[in-house]
C-alpha cells in the first residue's frame, strides 16, 4: 500500500512556472508643458489688463455723526469737603509731605572731616 | 544824634534775626576754611617727613619737626571748629528737645575740652618723639571723639524724624476724627473704604516706630573699641533712618488719597 501511494505522487505532473506574457503598453504622446506656460501667461495678461481697464468701486465717505459720549457720573459732595477744617487739614497734610520729601537723612555737611593721625615716623 | 540812634537801631533790628539765623552757616563757612588750611600744612608735613627720613640731617630734622607742631595745632583746630559747628547746629534745632540738646552738647563740650588740653601740650614738644607723644594721645582717644560726633549727628536727624511723626500722628488723628464727626453722611460701603485707609495710615506709622526702636538701640551701642565698628553702626542706623523716612512718606501719600476720598459720601 505504501509503494502504490509513492506511485501516485511520483505520477503527478510537477506545477511548471508559466511565463507571464509582456504586455506594451501604447506610448502616449506626452502634453507640452509649453503650452501651459503660455496659457498662464494669457490668462496673466488678460487678467492684469481687466483689472487696470475696471473702474474703482466708489469708497463710501463716511459721514460725521454725533456719537453718544459718556458723562462723568457726578458724584456728591459732602458737606465736609467744604468746610474750612477740612481744608485746613489738606494744606496741613500738603505741607507735611513736601517737609518729609525734603528731609535728607544722609546730610553731607555734617560728615565728620578724615585727620591723618600716626606721624609715620619711625620709633627711634 | 537821635536820628543817627534811630538809623543805628533799625539796622540792628534787621540784621540782628540774620545773624542768629546764620550762626550754623559762618561756623560750617568757618570749618571749610580749616579744612582748607589744614589740607595746606598736612601737605608740607609729608613733604618735610619724607625729606628728613631720606636724609636725615639736623636742617631737615628742624623743619620736620616745625612742620610737625604746625600740623598738630591746625589737626587740633580743625576738630575744634567742627565741634563748633556741630554746637551750632544743636542750637538751630528745633525739633530736639532741651534734655537731648543738654545731653549732646556736654558730648561736645567733653571734646572742646579734651582738644583745648591737647593743643596747650604743644608748647612743650621739644623734639619729634615728643610730638608722637602728643600725637598718639590723640589717636587713643579718637574713636571716644568719632563716637561722640556719630551720636550728636544720629540725634540730630532722629529729632527732625520724631518732629515729622508727631505732625503725621497729628494730622492722622485729625483725620480719624473728622470721619467719626460725619460718619452719617457716608455709606456703610464708603466708610468700609475709609475704615481700610486709616488701618492703612496706623500700619505705616507702627513699622516707622519699630525702626525708631532699632535707631535707637544701634544708638546707643555706637560706643564701640574700633572705628571700624562705630563707622559699620553708623551705616546701618542711616539705612534704618532712611527707611523710616520711607514709612512716613508712604503714609502721608495714603493720607492724601484718604482726605480726596472723604469728599464724596459713596
Amino acid at each position: 500500500m505504501e509503494n502504490n501511494m509513492d506511485q501516485t505522487i511520483a505520477e503527478m505532473p510537477h506545477e511548471v512556472p508559466v511565463q507571464q506574457p509582456i504586455v506594451q503598453k501604447p506610448q502616449k504622446k506626452g502634453f507640452d508643458l509649453r503650452y501651459l506656460f503660455l496659457v498662464l501667461i494669457i490668462i496673466g495678461i488678460s487678467g492684469g489688463l481687466f483689472a487696470a481697464t475696471r473702474k474703482p468701486a466708489p469708497i463710501p465717505i463716511p459721514t460725521p455723526t454725533d456719537t453718544p459720549t459718556p458723562s462723568p457720573k457726578s458724584k456728591s459732595l459732602v458737606p465736609l469737603a467744604t468746610q474750612s477744617a477740612y481744608l485746613s487739614l489738606t494744606q496741613s497734610i500738603a505741607s507735611l509731605s513736601s517737609q518729609i520729601q525734603q528731609m535728607q537723612v544722609s546730610d553731607t555737611t555734617l560728615s565728620p572731616p578724615t585727620i591723618e593721625l600716626p606721624l609715620g615716623f619711625p620709633n627711634e | 544824634m537821635p536820628t543817627v540812634t534811630k538809623y543805628i537801631l533799625i539796622i540792628v533790628v534787621f540784621f540782628l534775626p540774620a545773624a542768629v539765623w546764620a550762626s550754623s552757616t559762618s561756623a560750617y563757612q568757618e570749618y571749610l576754611q580749616e579744612f582748607d588750611k589744614y589740607r595746606t600744612v598736612l601737605n608740607d608735613f609729608k613733604v618735610a617727613r619724607s625729606e628728613y627720613l631720606k636724609f636725615k640731617t639736623l636742617t631737615s630734622q628742624q623743619t620736620a619737626l616745625e612742620k610737625t607742631k604746625q600740623m598738630l595745632a591746625d589737626r587740633s583746630q580743625l576738630l575744634r571748629s567742627y565741634l563748633q559747628f556741630l554746637n551750632e547746629k544743636l542750637n538751630e534745632s528745633k525739633s530736639m528737645d532741651a534734655t537731648n540738646k543738654a545731653l549732646y552738647q556736654t558730648l561736645i563740650k567733653n571734646e572742646v575740652t579734651f582738644l583745648n588740653n591737647h593743643t596747650a601740650l604743644m608748647g612743650s614738644i621739644g623734639s619729634i618723639q615728643d610730638a608722637d607723644g602728643v600725637s598718639k594721645q590723640l589717636s587713643s582717644h579718637y574713636t571716644l571723639l568719632e563716637s561722640s560726633i556719630y551720636q550728636t549727628i544720629v540725634g540730630l536727624k532722629f529729632a527732625e524724624l520724631t518732629a515729622l511723626d508727631t505732625l503725621y500722628y497729628d494730622l492722622f488723628t485729625k483725620s480719624n476724627a473728622l470721619i467719626e464727626k460725619n460718619r452719617s453722611s457716608y455709606t456703610a460701603e464708603k466708610l468700609s473704604i475709609l475704615d481700610r485707609w486709616l488701618l492703612q495710615i496706623q500700619n505705616k506709622r507702627d513699622l516707622f516706630k519699630q525702626k525708631t526702636d532699632e535707631i535707637t538701640k544701634e544708638n546707643s551701642t555706637l560706643k564701640s573699641a574700633s572705628l571700624s565698628e562705630i563707622t559699620a553702626s553708623y551705616q546701618r542706623i542711616l539705612k534704618s533712618m532712611s527707611e523710616a523716612r520711607q514709612y512716613l512718606s508712604e503714609g502721608i501719600s495714603f493720607l492724601q488719597e484718604l482726605t480726596a476720598s472723604m469728599q464724596y459720601g459713596e
